[in-house]
């Protein structure tokens, strides 16, 4: 029997008996490929950031995961979140949603932060009585 | 006692930087994440933050406190009045310029007088108005927040 592969990512599986003299370079060229992929993979992998801002009185309160290190009041209607680990890139998602039927813009996304403009439906910026972000993306 | 760090943006606004709940960094090395670099910030107790938003964009630093600003707020004021009186023009604006069969421009005329008269004299109370209680007293008496 010849060495056959997996079924996935073709690893060489050495011939059972055989490759008395090659199996060691196989099973080093396996793991070379697999560490390859597992850093594409992890690469790829989302991450989701949340955060919740709540207005009330002076300044707004915050419920957030790990990867938020803080939220900044920038204004009426005008927020910053910055994350714990800056992000390898700005291609990723933001989307948010308050819960007083105002309207949410994003202005300038950063590796470190992402700013966030909350309306209401006459398009000025108007402080959210509760707003919640989510980010997804590569780290 | 939770603290918050505080700096001039950019904008001329004051921000506020409040730590996550869940964050392990110090308040010092919260402020080295979030505050742009190079920029001055002052750590200040949460609680010496104005109690409401009424005024936000009149905000300053005024040593370990963060205060109303009585220029800004008197600004402010003026849009939040001008905002109200164009509400009380509003159903009066409408009989005049459509013509409303019945409408009693007169009347509608009469009350708009009457708006008038109340808003300059809000307006002047505003002008002299030497605290910012006593704007926000001027805006409440109106109506206007």
């Amino acid at each position: 029997m010849a060495d056959t592969t997996t079924t996935n990512y073709s690893y060489t599986k050495p011939e059972v008996g055989a490759s008395s003299d090659t199996w060691g370079t196989k099973l080093n060229t396996n793991w070379d490929d697999l560490d390859t992929d597992l850093k594409t993979v992890s690469d790829s992998v989302v991450a989701k950031i949340w955060a919740t801002i709540t207005v009330s009185g002076g300044a707004p309160t915050i419920t957030a995961d790990a990867g938020v290190v803080s939220v900044t009041d920038l204004g009426v209607g005008w927020f910053a979140i910055y994350y714990d680990t800056a992000r390898s890139d700005t291609n990723y998602s933001i989307t948010g949603n308050v819960n007083n039927s105002g309207i949410v813009g994003f202005p300038n996304n950063a590796t470190t932060y992402s700013e966030i403009y909350t309306y209401n439906s006459s398009g000025t910026l108007t402080d959210p009585s509760r707003l919640f972000i989510i980010t997804a993306g590569s780290n | 006692m939770s603290k918050v760090i505080t700096y001039l943006h950019s904008s001329g606004n004051t921000a506020v930087v409040i730590p996550s709940p869940n964050t392990s960094l110090s308040i010092e090395e919260v402020a080295a994440k979030s505050v742009p670099a190079g920029v001055d910030y002052t750590i200040i107790d949460e609680a010496s933050l104005p109690n409401d938003r009424v005024f936000r964009g009149a905000w300053k630093v005024s040593g370990s406190r963060v205060v109303e600003d009585v220029a800004k707020v008197k600004e402010i004021a003026h849009g939040y009045r001008r905002q109200h009186r164009s509400a009380l023009f509003s159903p009066y604006d409408q009989i005049i310029a459509a013509q409303v069969p019945n409408g009693n421009p007169q009347a509608a005329e009469q009350a708009r007088e009457q708006i008038r008269a109340n808003d300059a004299a809000v307006q002047t109370s505003i002008n002299n108005a030497a605290t910012v209680a006593e704007v926000r007293a001027a805006l409440v008496g109106y109506g206007a927040i």
